[in-house]
């Protein structure tokens, strides 16, 4: 501890700006990984809390996936003698279009039963309505609404709504505003109550519910009653407490969690280079010092103590104040998360406030320490193992020896050939994520040679170019390796994750471009819901009859996609004519002859299922492939395995009388239409309006519409590694500064001299710019090789375990050119503060320097 | 020529010191003059400000009639690239470069052209007698070596006797009229006085 007063509290006073940058390599590491995670406890805390506050004295919740079941399910339910009570409920998410928050969550339910599972407190004058429930029913349009959606949106008891219902506009009258309690702050307070049956048809739901929540009798086993109302209802339905729901908005959220873990470690691994730096430096330029300390005395473990408790102090501070940040931002990503979800799984979600996890926080700051101490365990070493005599003479230390970068470039070529014979048994995981974790130690411990081998080629360019300032930058380089060789790793790091996400990002582009224009062929789409992924509102059947009388329509294809759940994974289920489907377009086969795979499934022969869902679940061509469905499990063989992006979780494609017949739905969510040759899309649009204006809720999107939509999302998707990315790169420039900084200390004589004979100020600044331009561009030409396998093992690691999507492997090249004047940018910018630093100090003082 | 005319420096700290009081001095050109004297005598503060690595407290300091008072940084160096030499206690070398580069630094820096700069820096390092160790890196050098280099690359204004003196061992030869701008440029040189300092 005395040591640490006396000589560490010294040094961290001395080099304070220096301490502060290796510091925030661990702040930036611990706030992505603190902000991205509690934005995703929030956005699935509030979920849950939304749930739970929904579910009120509920113990068992029926569910069919989101097809829903018939009501006289519902009959058999209550019929159970264990069964106290159960209620239908219908719950859907709508934009009601008013001035403050947009949308609300819509709870239908059946008021004569349902105040047995939830209490509706409302405010004094308004009891009368609900006392008598039956004045509630007997006027379908009543809306209950929490008073601070009321407050909000300005409504009062007797304040009139307007919803575009499926069967027209409909005006809805507050009947009840709900007192604050528990129910009604679930979804951030935004809850509207409605008549069930009036929502079947507000809807389009049919003689449907969404799932029934029940109470048991007192001294009823739950289990028992799950086990029991299992065998009554079979295998198509659930039969879960709410907290489980919890877990299927969890499955959804989890490829996001699981690049928010990728991510944050990468920015906690590139911040570990900078911590490594910055003490395998200090101990360089220590070495005097700790000679002294040896010479009087310490032991090497006490040196070896001492070193690491100065990286467990400046881990722990970091991480705190990594995590304060964290949870600053985390408020901003779980709003833009919450969204985001809602766009792509059609699963809205309000996170109104932060909710965060002790346990998160907790285990951030010890990975700050722990990161740390890790990175500072290799210079500890080196100090300790320092000789007095040796550390009392003067020389340079800088360099790595001969001995040392030999002995990395054997350990390295060693793990080479480890990682070769990896590929060769890479279907097994463990194999496969070993080969890329030694691939990125073995790229690691190259690095110091080859940046030494990029310096020394890039000197004669550099003393080409200005004869004085380029031949300092570029010998400063070469002649310490150790100084450079943490800020070139760090930043190589940050520019292989940004080719890689990239790879990623062009490879789904081009992907889902090839996919949308084989498959999202048609020339107009109607729908019941602005979003597409929206599944709350339904047309009916018969609606598919009223657009074919449309004249000027070639062909029309009735869709109706459900999430449902598969070994507990929601997936999607779509269903469409796939006959009719099969004539304007066919998705390209990755398994099976494509004219059979159709013909089968059209007879309801077989499944087409799409390629991420047999990579994610291990589904193989010709597997007899289950499906629970309210009717029963529909087991068929895969008929065939086809390209398909339309969702995340895999999808699997039935024809749509199957669908009919099993899950007892002929509702619509799409309409697909192909024009006649003489009609214009606007024509059709005007025809089509003419005749259902007012009649029913409809969304009329044109190709080029979705196809804008669904690259919005896609943008929205890459737009959250970008910020990641954004991160990597800060990091790195970080470690630019860090290094510089040191460089000019280290090199304060030199630049000193360099005035004292002559060099304008200007000349010096150049001399330290180009020093970082070196350091820019040996990181990124390192950057680049290594984004090019890191972007085949992050192609791999997507196939496997993210999305179960295969992506082709085109290296970004435009965006690797991109990246050279944004690094070399970066890296001017990073030298900025250190050139005038190197400038601006006494000519007199640098000259006396050692 | 150098003018000093009240030159003062005082180091403002804890406790304020006054290194130079109110010095006049005055240098002609060919002239050689020697500062003696003890320890923190201000001898090197007085070379510092004469060398126009520092600035004075108060006072004027003139070289070649050019006032450093009120010049800015650029122009400082300017008058220490064209008009000053310097050689320091310890060489201060940069250990990067080798002996031809070393001595070639001030040319670039004043932006000769490339074959110029070869030739003056071979030439400057054959008077010191060390065309031999023209690609050698100072710490391949003995002290005598890099002290040799550290005047050829004060050279590149004027060979001179009192350099030449700083080594009298080697003898070598000073070739007169080859110096740049001026062979007759003033000297000074600081040592400590006998009865100080060993």
């Amino acid at each position: 501890m005395k040591l640490l007063k006396l000589i560490s509290w010294q040094y961290v006073r001395k080099h304070l700006l220096r301490t502060v940058l290796t510091m925030a390599g661990i702040v930036l590491g611990v706030a992505v990984f603190v902000g991205m995670h509690t934005a995703n406890q929030s956005v699935l805390s509030a979920f849950t809390k939304t749930v739970d506050r929904i579910a009120g004295a509920t113990q068992l919740q029926i569910t069919a996936g989101e097809s829903g079941f018939d009501e006289e399910v519902l009959e058999r339910v209550q019929a159970l003698p264990n069964v106290r009570v159960a209620v239908p409920v219908i719950e859907a998410v709508v934009n009601l279009n008013l001035k403050s928050q947009g949308n609300i969550l819509v709870l239908a339910v059946d008021m004569t039963g349902d105040r047995g599972l939830r209490d509706y407190d409302l405010e004094a004058g308004d009891d009368t309505v609900i006392e008598d429930p039956l004045v509630f029913i007997a006027q379908p349009d009543s809306l209950m609404v929490t008073r601070e959606f009321a407050a909000a949106n300005g409504l009062v008891s007797n304040s009139k709504i307007t919803l575009a219902a499926m069967d027209g506009p409909r005006t809805f009258t507050v009947r009840g505003i709900m007192k604050s309690s528990g129910l009604t702050s679930a979804f951030g307070g935004n809850l509207a109550i409605m008549d069930i049956y009036a929502a079947q048809k507000v809807f389009g739901r049919g003689r449907k519910f969404d799932r029934i929540d029940l109470a048991a009798t007192e001294g009823t086993a739950l289990p028992e009653l799950q086990r029991q109302l299992s065998a009554l209802l079979g295998p198509g339905f659930e039969v879960e407490s709410p907290s489980a729901r919890g877990k299927q908005f969890e499955a959804l959220s989890s490829v996001y969690g699981m690049l928010a873990n990728i991510t944050s470690l990468f920015a906690l691994f590139i911040g570990m280079f900078i911590i490594y730096n910055s003490f395998a430096i200090a101990v360089t330029q220590r070495r005097g010092e700790i000679g002294i300390v040896r010479a009087l005395g310490a032991t090497r473990g006490q040196i070896q103590a001492l070193f690491l408790t100065e990286s467990a102090i400046l881990g722990l501070i970091g991480a705190s104040f990594g995590v304060l940040f964290g949870l600053l931002i985390a408020s901003g990503i779980s709003a833009s998360l919450g969204n985001f979800l809602g766009e792509i799984y059609g699963v809205a979600q309000r996170a109104g406030e932060v909710s965060s996890d002790p346990r998160l926080l907790l285990g951030a700051l010890l990975m700050g320490v722990v990161t740390s101490v890790i990175a500072a365990w290799i210079p500890a070493r080196a100090a300790a193992g320092v000789d007095p005599v040796q550390a009392l003479q003067k020389g340079r230390y800088q360099q790595l020896t001969k001995g040392e970068n030999r002995l990395r470039r054997q350990i390295a070529s060693a793990l080479f050939v480890i990682v070769f014979f990896c590929l060769f048994f890479a279907q097994n995981r463990i194999i496969f994520y070993s080969g890329y974790f030694l691939t990125v130690i073995a790229g690691l411990l190259l690095v110091p040679t080859v940046a030494l081998w990029l310096s020394k080629a890039i000197r004669p360019a550099m003393k080409f170019l200005r004869p004085v300032e380029g031949t300092l930058a570029a010998d400063s380089l070469i002649q310490s390796p150790r100084r450079t060789s943490g800020a070139v790793s760090a930043l190589a790091l940050s520019i292989a994750l940004v080719i890689s996400l990239g790879g990623m990002a062009r490879a789904s582009y081009n992907s889902i471009n090839e996919w949308m224009r084989i498959a999202l062929n048609p020339d107009m789409f109607l729908t019941a819901t602005q979003n597409i992924t929206d599944r709350s509102f339904r047309f009916p059947a018969s609606f598919g009859d009223e657009i074919r009388s449309i004249p000027g329509i070639r062909r029309m294809q009735l869709v109706r996609n459900a999430r449902l759940l598969y070994k507990g994974n929601p997936v999607m289920v779509v269903s469409v004519d796939i006959g009719n489907l099969v004539v304007e377009s066919y998705l390209p086969s990755v398994a099976g002859d494509s004219a059979t795979m159709y013909r089968l499934a059209a007879e309801g022969k077989g499944f087409l299922i799409s390629d991420n869902f047999a990579q994610l679940y291990g589904v193989k061509y010709n597997e007899l492939l289950s499906i629970n469905t309210p009717n029963g499990t529909l087991t068929l063989p895969v008929a065939g395995i086809v390209r398909d992006y339309s969702d995340q979780k895999g999808t699997v494609l039935i024809d749509r009388k199957m669908f009919i017949h099993y899950w007892n739905d002929d509702t619509i969510n799409i309409v697909r239409l192909y024009l006649e040759k003489n009609i214009t899309v606007p024509e059709m649009r005007a025809r089509i309006e003419a005749k259902l204006a007012g009649k029913t809720r409809l969304f009329i999107l044109t190709n080029q519409d979705l196809k804008s939509y669904i690259i919005k999302i896609t943008d929205q998707w890459f737009g959250l590694t970008y910020i990641q990315l954004a991160v990597a790169v800060l990091v790195a420039i970080l470690g630019i500064i860090n290094t510089l900084t040191v460089s000019i200390t280290d090199r304060r004589r030199e630049l000193g001299v360099l005035q004292a004979v002559g060099a304008l100020r200007g000349q010096v600044r150049r001399t330290i710019w180009l020093e970082a331009i070196a350091i820019g561009i040996i990181g990124l030409a390192i950057g680049l090789a290594f984004g090019g396998v890191a972007l085949y093992y992050s192609l791999e690691m997507a196939a496997r375990d993210i999305s179960g999507l295969r992506l082709d492997y085109t290296y970004p090249w435009s965006m690797a050119a991109g990246l050279f004047p944004v690094i070399v940018g970066a890296a001017l910018i990073a030298a900025l503060g250190p050139a005038e630093q190197a400038v601006r100090g006494s000519l007199v003082e640098a000259l006396e320097y050692e | 020529m150098i003018s000093l005319s009240s030159v003062s420096k005082r180091f403002d700290g804890k406790r304020q010191v006054i290194a130079l009081d109110a010095v006049d001095l005055q240098i002609d050109k060919g002239e050689m003059v020697s500062l003696v004297g003890p320890s923190g005598s201000g001898k090197s503060t007085l070379l510092n400000l004469i060398g126009g690595l520092d600035r004075p407290s108060e006072g004027d300091i003139r070289i070649d009639g050019t006032l450093l008072r009120g010049i800015n940084d650029d122009e400082l160096t300017r008058i220490r690239r064209d008009k000053i030499g310097f050689i320091f206690q310890f060489f201060n070398l940069l250990p990067t470069l080798s002996c031809l580069e070393n001595v070639a630094l001030p040319l670039h820096l004043r932006g000769w052209p490339a074959a110029k700069i070869n030739d003056r820096s071979r030439e400057l390092l054959s008077l010191v007698k060390l065309d031999n160790r023209l690609e050698h890196l100072p710490e391949e050098l003995s002290g005598g070596e890099r002290q040799r280099v550290a005047i050829a690359r004060a050279f590149r204004l004027s060979p001179d006797p009192a350099s030449r003196r700083a080594n009298g061992q080697s003898g070598f030869e000073h070739r007169r009229g080859d110096s740049d701008p001026d062979p007759r440029a003033a000297r000074t040189a600081a040592g400590h006085g006998p009865d100080r300092d060993a």
